[in-house]
């Protein structure tokens, strides 16, 4: 089969190995470097999306290709780095151990190790390298710098700390007494604001009439303005209309807010308020009230993970509010009472130690019956608190646990403090390993803390976890993690004032990024002095910290500077230099005070550490926002991106998931990707992990099915996620929808495969040639057929090696002619054996630009041509016949026209009748003629069936020798019979071999001049009957013997200058007879005037004892003859002429006449016309033949026409067409 | 008025004699264009009739070899045939006839050939 995809693009054929011409495999190798070209860039497109770098090199060591991360990471240009060795990019002493490791990769294995590398600049990096060889014998390195990972671990902090906060402000406020909610409600307002940097949170609660909103509770940071206790309608009408309507309303700066909000603005503008954000908040569906946050120093991005981050928290605090608030309302008094007097006894006994930990604190009777627990226990157990005050110790420990229990009771029973590892059973069955601290309380009861050592791990793993998100497009903002960072260095070394200043990579410009504690004047004028001045000036010039004890002692201010230090009241400053790994220096962490001094070495030494880390935080967080702009690609391009695990647990789930799949991130987190999204594997999922392991990477079509039930296919690549040991730890997979392209494609291909079925079905041969060159470039495998070229030897030829008639400017015109249409050609094409065909051929261009491709559909037309040929030989046959037919009628005609109107003058008897012999001789030619025309037309048509008998060969001879007798007298010829010595009896038709002796008899006679002599013999020869009919007349010139044997062969005669005359049909006949009876004639002439000998050999088949020819005398010689013929002439000549030969004869004129007279007759021999009135002579034959009377009588047809196939059937034995050949008629009676 | 008849058909000969010489011609039969020209010197016909297609020559080539020197120049020469003349009539043949020949195109020939000794 062809492959179709060549047709429409460009072949690519591998199939063939045998050589080329050098164009051929010039095409190929451009087309191989091209499709080279393109995986490579496909593959440097993924390798730039990765954080790693990567480095290829060949077996000497040589670099030869590095994606930007590698470039980077090293500080080489590509260019420069392509001129280096692996050598040059390592530590001096990690040289020696190189040569082993690239044997290691030489036997195909991969390593993985730790390296020390060198930059360009000569410092010094921890690298882990993951390395292999190629296919290709070249190496494979993918570097990951180990210090990038170690200072993303402290952004990851601030998001655990996020996690942890909200979940302990959960914990704080779930399940918490309604007394103390009030209590806690502004603890936590005040943490949630400080924890995001806000000056002032407020929780508002809407009027029952919807007009006015009260604050609840409110937060202010110290020296911002304290919250309205009410806002009404009237007041912030926008406002309340926005949170009413359930609107968030959000305004990075308060301009941002919309006209009809002027009330709104003119209010926070007057308070200094610098960016505000609302949400509204329900209560059973309905607005009820809303938490608003204001900023006065900064202004806050409204992001919509902080918004989501604000809600979160807002939803906490209202939840705890309106709880209390529907308890208070509802609850039954008693229970309510009950309840608050045993959780404040409880927490009376451990307030002060739970308030401090996480950990799971319970106490127990001293019979071991759970008393109280706190949440933490409950969490860590599975149980509430009611399930659980109805357990005992030993049901929340594993079974074998149980016996140790005892043993420990009376220990605490000694009021030791215990410490051991217990493992417990959590009331779904779980089991988790808990470190247990017991005591026996001064009451007598037992209280435990329990430590879940398990999920330390797991909050280790968390971190790792979100270590290793930090790589992706997270929400990690630069301006809290300088804020963080300025703060802890304020504190650190007990400073008023801070900034952090950072060098713009584009503008090399010093800015300031964070700012703690000056005015904006003071902000604002240092963003306008150049670089170089200042305490930070001179920290980036000297590239060391610098310290001003007394900014009023110091030379390096100018009078304008010192003048604006002295008004923020700086007095002393210190700045020290932020600098990355790299020794690059990117900024300066300065701190500021308003007295004299210097912080203590201690201090310096810590600042120094954060100066460090804060460097590689911020190192991180660019590298990061470069890796944002890159997801937000990803997003653009609707990829999915999880992460999962190695059991397929989802840990990372994105925007692009959540649009793609349709299960939202909550949904997704902690279910297994594969059960969630019931993934379909091209190969086994064990396989699939463990060439992610072993690579690093897989990609592949997977099948996923959607919330919505949709299945899709998507291009899936995996990437392993490694953790700071190198271990994987995850899997990022991002996913591509392409079922749309699949299922486009799907529609090509099957389009594709209908053309390629017609391509190959078809009855033509089908090229695809190279419209410069008419090189083949595909063929169908009817072409293999038709040239006898196999496919891959089409494949080697153009179009100019087949087609004979190649025209090459038709091709190299056809681009620019025939850009659209066919152009139809008729042709010759020459087959691999030398020998040729007609064909047509249709071209069409296949595409409009270069390269041009044409399709040209080949139809071998010899099958037509051929029959043209023979339509044409057929109509000049039958000109040529009738043309025959003029001249062998037109003679005899005129000899008996011109006989008749001899006789119609009056001349002498004796004339009379010599012209009568004329007529009656040229009427019996004519009847000849006649009678061979309709016989050959019968044999040719195949309507023939010879009558085999017995024959006698001499008698032959003899009978055939006789009737041409008168004519060779006439002529004056003589004619010798040579009959055999024995005689020979064969098996032939008698009539039909009558035919053809007395037709090359009569040949014989008339080509050969009067006085002539011809012989006649015949022999037996093996197993053959051979007659020779030989003359000494005007021979055939050897060109023409063949041709002599054609019927209407009239051009022959003209040619040889012997006038019109005709062979006319008899040697014709004799040939077709010959051959019916499986025998040859063939003709031998020495040439012109030199006689002919014509010889006929036939089968020589000996008849069986009942066949055998039985002597003419001893027939019986009288018949009883019934004559059937309505016309009248023809019965009279045929009663007399029968009546003379010795018959009796009775006739009559229709069929019914002769059914109702044969009852009385019994006839040998009935003769009956076939176009008789009414019933016609087959049905009377027919009805002849069921009459007992008639039925063995001999049934001899006469008819005016040829007979017809069937009509030789049973009816009739014998057929005579009119006029009646009487004699012959004679003769068949005397035999019969 | 002597007619030579060249005909090689021995009945359509003896036919064709018999009819022109009811018609009181003189009448001399051959059978082949040999004859023909043995024939034409002795007897000096002045209307030849020559059946085109003969056994040992063409007819054409018997009238070219009598117009050389067997025969006066005013001989009124005519091609007798089977078949309808498509070819141009050669100068040294003066008409061709379709057989059968007629009462009226023998009394026309005869008054051609008259008129041309005349």
């Amino acid at each position: 089969m062809i492959v179709l995809e060549p047709f429409l693009t460009s072949p690519t054929d591998t199939r063939s190995d045998t050589p080329r011409d050098a164009a051929t495999e010039d095409a190929e190798r451009l087309r191989n470097e091209r499709a080279l070209r393109a995986s490579e860039e496909r593959y440097r497109g993924l390798a730039e999306q990765v954080v790693d770098g990567i480095f290829v090199a060949d077996s000497h060591g040589r670099f030869v290709d590095a994606n930007r991360v590698g470039c980077e990471m090293l500080g080489y240009a590509l260019a420069e780095l392509k001129t280096l060795t692996i050598e040059d990019s390592i530590a001096p002493e990690e040289i020696a151990r190189l040569p082993e490791q690239i044997r290691l990769l030489a036997t195909g294995q991969i390593i993985r190790n730790e390296w020390r590398f060198k930059r360009k600049d000569g410092s010094i990096f921890d690298g882990e390298l993951v390395a292999r060889q190629l296919p290709d014998g070249r190496l494979q390195g993918v570097v990951r710098d180990l210090t990038e990972q170690r200072r993303s671990a402290h952004a990851l902090l601030r998001r655990l700390e996020f996690e942890r906060f909200l979940f302990e402000l959960s914990r704080t406020f779930i399940g918490l007494p309604e007394a103390e909610v009030g209590e806690n409600m502004e603890r936590g307002l005040a943490r949630v604001g400080e924890f995001l940097e806000m000056d002032r949170v407020t929780l508002f609660e809407v009027s029952p009439d919807r007009a006015e909103m009260t604050a609840a509770y409110s937060w202010t940071a110290s020296g911002a303005i304290s919250a309205p206790p009410m806002i009404t309608k009237r007041a912030q009408p926008w406002w309340v209309g926005q949170v009413l309507r359930g609107v968030v309303s959000l305004a990075s700066h308060v301009d941002d807010l919309p006209a009809e909000a002027a009330a709104e603005k003119q209010y926070l503008r007057q308070r200094g308020v610098a960016s505000a954000a609302s949400i509204p908040l329900e209560v059973g569906g309905e607005i009820a009230g809303a938490i608003s946050f204001v900023t006065v120093r900064r202004h806050v991005t409204w992001t919509e993970e902080l918004v989501s981050q604000l809600r979160a928290f807002g939803d906490i605090l209202w939840n705890a509010l309106k709880r209390r608030d529907a308890m208070t309302l509802r609850r039954d008094a008693e229970r309510a009472l009950r309840e608050s007097e045993a959780l404040r006894a409880s927490e009376d006994r451990y307030r002060g130690l739970a308030e401090q930990v996480v950990d799971g604190i319970f106490v127990a009777d001293a019979e071991g019956r759970c008393v109280d627990a706190n949440s933490a226990a409950c969490e860590l157990l599975g149980y509430t608190l009611d399930e659980l005050r109805a357990l005992r110790i030993e049901d929340v420990l594993v079974a074998d646990e149980r016996p140790r229990l005892l043993d420990q009771l009376q220990h605490l029973g000694s009021r030791q403090v215990v410490r051991s590892e217990w493992r417990f059973r959590r009331s779904n069955g779980s089991v988790f390993t808990g470190e247990l601290v017991g005591r026996q309380l001064p009451d007598g009861r037992l209280q435990g803390v329990v430590r879940d050592v398990t999920e330390r791990k797991e909050a280790e793993e968390v971190q790792r976890r979100l270590h290793q998100l930090v790589m992706l497009p997270l929400e990690a903002k630069m301006e809290d993690v300088l804020v963080a960072v300025l703060d802890m260095a304020i504190d650190i070394t007990h400073a008023d004032f801070g900034n952090i200043k950072l060098l713009d990579p584009r503008t090399s410009r010093l800015n300031i990024a964070a700012c703690r504690g000056f005015p904006q004047w003071w902000v604002d004028y240092w963003t306008t002095v150049p670089d170089g001045r200042g305490t930070s000036g001179m920290t980036m010039k000297r590239r060391e910290r610098v310290i001003v004890e007394d900014v009023e002692l110091s030379p390096i201010f100018t009078p304008d500077d010192l003048d604006a230090q002295r008004k923020a009241g700086v007095r002393a400053v210190q700045s020290t230099p932020l600098v990355l790994r790299s020794g690059q220096l990117i900024g300066t962490l300065s701190t500021h005070f308003t007295h004299t001094g210097r912080p203590d070495e201690h201090a310096l030494l810590l600042l120094d550490l954060l100066a460090r880390e804060a460097a590689d935080i911020i190192g991180h967080l660019r590298s990061e926002k470069e890796q944002k702009r890159q997801a937000a690609l990803l997003d653009l391009a609707s990829s999915s991106i999880f992460v999962h695990d190695r059991d397929g647990i989802i840990t990372y789930w994105n925007d692009g998931a959540v649009r793609c799949y349709g299960w939202s991130k909550q949904e997704a987190l902690g279910k297994v990707s594969y059960v969630l999204l019931q993934t379909e594997f091209p190969e086994p999922l064990e396989r699939i992990l463990d060439v992610t392991t072993h690579t690093g990477r897989w990609e592949g079509e997977l099948v996923h099915t959607c919330r919505d039930g949709r299945q899709i296919t998507v291009y899936s690549r995996w990437a392993i996620l490694l953790d700071v040991e190198g271990e994987g730890f995850g899997v990022l997979q991002i996913d591509d929808d392409i079922t749309a392209r699949k299922r486009a494609e799907a529609a090509v291909r099957d389009s594709e495969q209908q053309l390629q079925s017609y391509i190959e079905q078809a009855g033509d041969g089908i090229y695809v040639l190279d419209g410069e060159s008419g090189r083949i470039l595909n063929a169908n495998t009817r072409a293999s057929q038709m040239t006898g070229y196999t496919h891959d030897e089409l494949l080697r030829l153009s179009a100019a090696d087949i087609e004979c008639d190649h025209r090459p400017v038709l091709f190299q015109d056809f681009p620019r002619r025939e850009r659209q249409g066919v152009v139809a050609v008729e042709g010759t094409h020459r087959r691999k054996d030398g020998s040729t065909f007609p064909v047509e051929i249709s071209m069409t261009l296949l595409a409009p630009t270069p390269p041009y491709r044409i399709l040209a559909i080949v139809r071998d037309v010899s099958e037509r041509k051929r029959l043209e040929r023979e339509r044409a030989d057929e109509a000049r046959r039958k000109d040529e016949f009738l043309a025959f037919l003029g001249h062998e009628l037109r003679n005899p005609l005129a000899a008996i026209h011109t006989a008749i109107e001899v006789l119609s003058s009056d001349a002498s008897p004796v004339k009379q009748a010599r012209m009568k012999d004329i007529i009656r001789r040229q009427t019996a030619m004519m009847r000849r003629l006649v009678d061979d025309l309709l016989e050959l037309e019968r044999i040719t048509h195949g309507h023939i069936e010879l009558k085999l008998s017995g024959v006698d060969l001499a008698e032959c001879l003899q009978r055939a020798a006789a009737a041409v007798q008168a004519t060779v007298d006439d002529r004056k010829q003589t004619l010798a019979l040579r009959v055999p010595a024995e005689s020979v009896q064969f098996m032939a038709d008698g009539t039909r071999l009558d035919q053809i002796l007395g037709n090359l008899l009569r040949n014989a006679s008339k080509y050969t001049q009067p006085g002539g002599h011809i012989e006649l013999s015949g022999d037996r020869a093996d197993d053959f009957v051979v007659i020779r009919c030989k003359d000494n007349g005007q021979g055939i010139p050897v060109e023409y013997q063949k041709k002599i044997f054609e019927p209407f062969s009239r051009g022959l005669k003209t040619e040889l200058g012997y006038g019109e005359a005709s062979v006319g049909l008899g040697l014709a006949l004799v040939k077709q007879l010959t051959e019916l009876h499986g025998g040859t004639i063939s003709v031998e002439s020495r040439g012109a005037g030199l006689g002919s000998e014509f010889t006929v050999r036939l089968p020589l088949v000996t008849p069986s004892p009942v066949d055998v020819p039985t002597p003419a005398a001893a027939l019986p010689r009288t018949r009883s003859i019934v004559v059937v013929e309505d016309n009248p002439s023809v019965c009279e000549a045929l009663e007399a002429a029968l009546e003379l030969a010795g018959h009796s004869v009775h006739v009559f004129a229709d069929g019914p006449s002769t059914l109702a007279a044969v009852a009385t007759l019994k006839p040998d021999v009935l003769l009956i016309d076939i176009g008789l009135p009414g019933m016609d002579g087959y049905e009377l034959a027919a009805a002849l033949e069921q009459l007992p009377n008639t039925k063995d009588a001999l049934r001899i047809a006469m008819s005016g026409f040829k007979r017809r196939d069937q009509e030789a059937g049973d009816a009739f034995r014998y057929y005579f067409s009119k006029p009646i050949d009487v004699p012959a008629l004679l003769a068949l009676l005397a035999q019969s | 008025l002597r007619v030579l008849l060249i005909e090689d058909d021995p009945d359509l000969a003896e036919a064709t004699t018999a009819f022109l010489e009811a018609e009181g011609l003189d009448v001399r039969t051959v059978l082949s264009g040999r004859e023909a020209l043995e024939t034409a010197s002795a007897f000096q016909p002045e209307l030849v009739l020559c059946d085109l297609s003969l056994p040992d020559m063409h007819g054409m080539e018997v009238i070219r070899e009598l117009r050389s020197n067997r025969l006066a120049p005013r001989t009124y020469v005519v091609i007798l045939t089977a078949r309808r003349m498509t070819e141009p009539k050669p100068a040294d043949v003066d008409a061709f006839i379709m057989k059968p020949l007629t009462t009226e195109s023998v009394h026309a020939l005869v008054n051609a050939a008259r008129s041309a000794h005349s």
